[in-house]
């Protein structure tokens, strides 16, 4: 009887938990975010880093801290919100006041600006090598593999004095990545004079050391508070090199709900919400006093890569025929409710001076076509594998049954894996999976870079952890090294044949069906101006400002 | 003189009882606790032939309400709500009663093993007290930490789900079988049972296990109820069946987030439906195993 009434209790519990769970909306009143001047960032926990050359983390979070680059892209006014986007056909002075190209396009010069450190110390030549050298040094570093072939050695730096010295490329055609790449997240530029004062026998570069001690560069903001997994504040530098940021001071807070997030921003009490769902998005465009970051054409793909070294995928044609099976109209406008967009099958980007997209297949969903190359390929249908996708991101699955769905018709039986996060990435990596759902986005925008970076081999000529679809293709290979040899500035007419050479082979192989452009999933409060779009798909708060 | 006495030669029978509708109404109001995890056990077995929609395929636009041709909403994929709540009564009956039976089943044999031979001296005994060790460790450890090492190893199906919480939920059976087994075996009936010639495992099959059991059995509506509760954790926490396979806690998993910002019917029917069925199975398991006093 005893045990009869406890579950009776308990069942009444849960009832009048999830009862007031569903129906609490936002409250009516306006929250105190941003008090006195204070932007507050609601963000799921990424398991946020300071250190640097650590393996992935640390990139992002650190753009306005650490992240001074040597040049940066410009920003132009979208003319929507008061959002900034980058220009990434371009560049400006930022830590290196100006520079000049040889006239053989393979060396370049750099004078650096009068900018003092976080810690107080001055700019120097010996800042910018050590930068390097520790990239090259530390054993978790990725940029060696992320700057590949563009930057591989010290011996490419050389220091003519304090405020000035050069870089030399193997070959004019990697100089417009090379800007591409030292204007981004693997190229920030580190205190050398404080981190050397910290390095020990067990951490020679000072990584470890970072991951306690995040302000050890040129950035608009420094860490004043920052506690694991709950909340991290940024205070404006006023020492920074263009001037001090307008908003004094950031808070992020970490709140895992996706649902609590949109909540916290409706109501006021979070001017920034950060990875909101894009049903959540959708719901705020109906919502006064928020707006939403919109790029204007966002580098993030939903894509599907088709690994090449094992069935049923190690066949081009069946390749094709799943680039035929897939609902794209269904993806785009049931999971990301009009948040995302397919110009075409494509994957560089079209607005780019020069662009050529001609040759290009044009993937529709079309279960009859998909079919006909199945035949072709001679497989017997229905054609099973399994589509692999990580329990961290639910618009995943969301599309993976979507796949799984519309697929049928065109002869694929696709049982979904959902797998843990770990899983899933070490899956990527080592190429395990048959098919998988991911999001992602390149960060330097450069043709040479955004070809190679998911289709990069060893220098065995096995496929690269990042080769998301274990894709080798002489042909391809072939043209993305000519165009690299013969093109030096890629926003030209003659480049865009180059690339679109490589591209076509890409493309129409589908090793990765791309299927679509997926808008940035932040949104803020309209009081906020300059919040920009970057490729890095972070905030650049030195451009922001309040009411 | 002589008297005689003469008796009719009317049998001696009891009399016959009157089977009245109110004895028939008592009786089916004794059994009432067992009614709702009939019905539970109905819908799990007819379930996915009866709904109107595939619980698995995309159904219509996502995240709309219950209403119209979707009872009970759909969800932000667009599959049927109710249609995936009635099918996943399937999925998580079946398991929850594959884990209570092979759990309770487990639970005895171990519990009887242990409970006769502990205290010997000898390989039995031996074999006796290194099973209670490792029931301590199994139960040191929460059942959540070791149903995820084992689907992490094993993969996630029906199969291993099950496997994995029996492996869970077997030791608390077993130790309860244990503590009356050490009760039992000093009671007279078993002195008079071993007086009579009877030993080893004929005492134990005839004498010890009919009334060292029943905690057991009486238990196993709770650890049926604990099976679908930790089979919905699971998925709550992403290593569940395989997507979009129904299942209540999946459901509820992907439905909490919709939930906090007012689309509550993809989280708040599964969430009742997996009430009902824990409350209704734990209820009929009182119903049916209670002993009788005396």
């Amino acid at each position: 009887m005893f045990a009869k009434r406890v579950l009776i209790a308990a069942a009444v519990a849960a009832m009048s938990t999830a009862v007031i769970s569903a129906c609490s909306g936002s409250s009516s009143s306006k929250g105190s975010a941003g008090s006195g001047g204070a932007v507050v960032v609601v963000t799921p926990d990424t398991s946020w880093t300071w250190a640097l050359d650590n393996g992935f983390g640390g990139l992002e979070p650190s753009m306005n801290v650490v992240g001074a680059t040597l040049i940066r892209n410009p920003y132009k006014d979208t003319g929507t919100n008061g959002v900034l986007a980058q220009n990434v056909s371009d560049y400006e002075p930022y830590l290196a006041k100006s520079w000049e190209v040889s006239a053989d396009n393979k060396t370049v010069t750099f004078h650096l600006a009068d900018a003092v450190s976080q810690q107080g110390n001055p700019l120097t030549s010996d800042d910018v090598i050590w930068s390097w050298e520790r990239r090259f040094g530390a054993p978790t570093s990725i940029s060696p593999s992320i700057q590949n072939p563009q930057i591989t050695s010290l011996d490419q730096f050389k220091k003519i004095d304090d405020k000035t010295f050069t870089v030399t490329l193997d070959q004019p055609g990697h100089l417009s990545t090379f800007f591409g790449l030292i204007a981004n997240v693997t190229a920030y530029i580190y205190d050398s004079k404080y981190l050397k004062a910290h390095v020990t026998s067990d951490d020679p570069y000072a990584v470890k050391f970072t991951t306690t001690n995040p302000n050890y560069g040129f950035g608009p903001y420094t860490v004043t508070n920052f506690q694991p997994g709950v909340t991290a504040t940024l205070t404006a530098n006023d020492k920074f090199v263009l001037g001090a940021p307008k908003i004094k001071t950031i808070i992020y807070k970490i709140v895992p709900d996706e649902g609590t997030r949109l909540n916290l921003l409706k109501s006021g009490d979070a001017d920034v919400a950060l990875n909101l769902s894009p049903s959540d998005m959708a719901s705020l465009k109906t919502t006064d006093g928020t707006a939403l970051l919109t790029a204007p054409d966002p580098n993030s793909y939903i894509m599907m890569p088709l690994l090449g070294n094992k069935a049923p995928f190690d066949k081009t044609l069946v390749r094709q025929a799943m680039a035929y099976a897939v609902p794209y109209d269904q993806i785009i406008n049931d999971v990301f409710h009009g948040q995302a967009f397919r110009k075409s099958s494509a994957f560089l980007r079209s607005d780019a001076p020069g662009y050529d997209g001609s040759g290009f297949t044009d993937f529709k969903y079309d279960p009859a076509k998909a079919k006909e190359l199945l035949a072709q390929a001679g497989v017997s249908l229905p054609v099973k594998f399994a589509l692999h996708v990580s329990a961290a991101e639910p618009d995943m699955q969301e599309a993976a049954v979507q796949i799984q769905s519309f697929a049928k018709d065109a002869g694929f039986d696709i049982t979904i894996e959902q797998v843990p996060a770990s899983a899933f990435g070490e899956g990527r990596t080592n190429h395990t999976f048959q098919a998988f759902l991911l999001l992602d986005y390149s960060i330097t925008l450069t043709p040479s870079y955004e070809l190679n970076v998911y289709t990069a081999l060893n220098p065995d000529g096995s496929p690269a952890g990042n080769n998301l679809g274990a894709w080798v293709n002489k042909d391809f290979v072939a043209a993305k090294a000519k165009a690299d040899s013969t093109v030096t500035d890629p926003y030209t007419p003659e480049a865009g044949k180059a690339w679109n050479a490589a591209e076509r082979i890409f493309i129409n192989e589908a090793p990765i069906v791309m299927i679509a452009q997926i808008q940035p999933t932040t949104a803020f409060r309209s009081d906020l101006k300059g919040i920009t779009w970057r490729s890095d798909q972070w905030i650049d708060w030195g451009q922001a400002s309040k009411g | 003189m002589t008297a005689t006495i003469s008796m009719s030669k009317e049998k001696l029978t009891a009399p016959k009882r009157k089977v009245s509708l109110r004895r028939i109404l008592a009786t089916a109001w004794s059994w009432a606790p067992v009614y709702p995890v009939a019905v539970v056990f109905l819908i799990a077995v007819i379930g996915p032939w009866i709904v109107p929609l595939s619980p698995i395929d995309v159904a219509g636009p996502t995240n709309q309400s219950p209403g119209g041709a979707f009872h009970f909403g759909t969800d932000s994929t667009g599959l049927d709500v109710f249609s995936r709540t009635i099918a996943a009564a399937r999925n998580d009956i079946l398991i929850a009663t594959l884990t209570s039976a092979i759990a309770t089943t487990a639970g005895i044999l171990l519990g009887l093993l242990i409970g006769m031979n502990e205290s010997r001296r000898g390989l039995l005994g031996w074999v006796a007290r290194f099973l209670v060790r490792v029931l301590d460790l199994l139960q040191a450890v929460p059942a959540v930490v070791i149903a995820l090492a084992l689907v992490a190893v094993v993969g996630t199906s029906v199969i291993s789900l099950t496997v994995a919480m029996a492996i869970i939920l077997t030791p608390n059976q077993a130790r309860m079988v244990r503590t009356e087994v050490l009760k039992v075996r000093t009671d007279a009936y078993i002195d008079a049972a071993r007086m009579a010639g009877e030993r080893g495992f004929a005492l134990t099959l005839r004498h010890v296990l009919p009334n060292a059991s029943w905690p057991a059995l009486e238990n196993a509506s709770l650890v049926f109820g604990a099976a679908i509760l930790i089979t919905a954790t699971l998925g709550f926490l992403g290593v569940g069946l395989h997507p979009p396979t129904p299942e209540w806690g999946s459901m509820i998993s992907t439905g909490a987030s919709d939930a906090a910002v007012g689309r509550w019917w993809s989280f708040v029917f599964p969430a009742i439906a997996l009430v009902i069925a824990v409350a209704s199975f734990a209820m009929a398991g009182q119903r049916l195993f209670k002993r009788r006093a005396g």
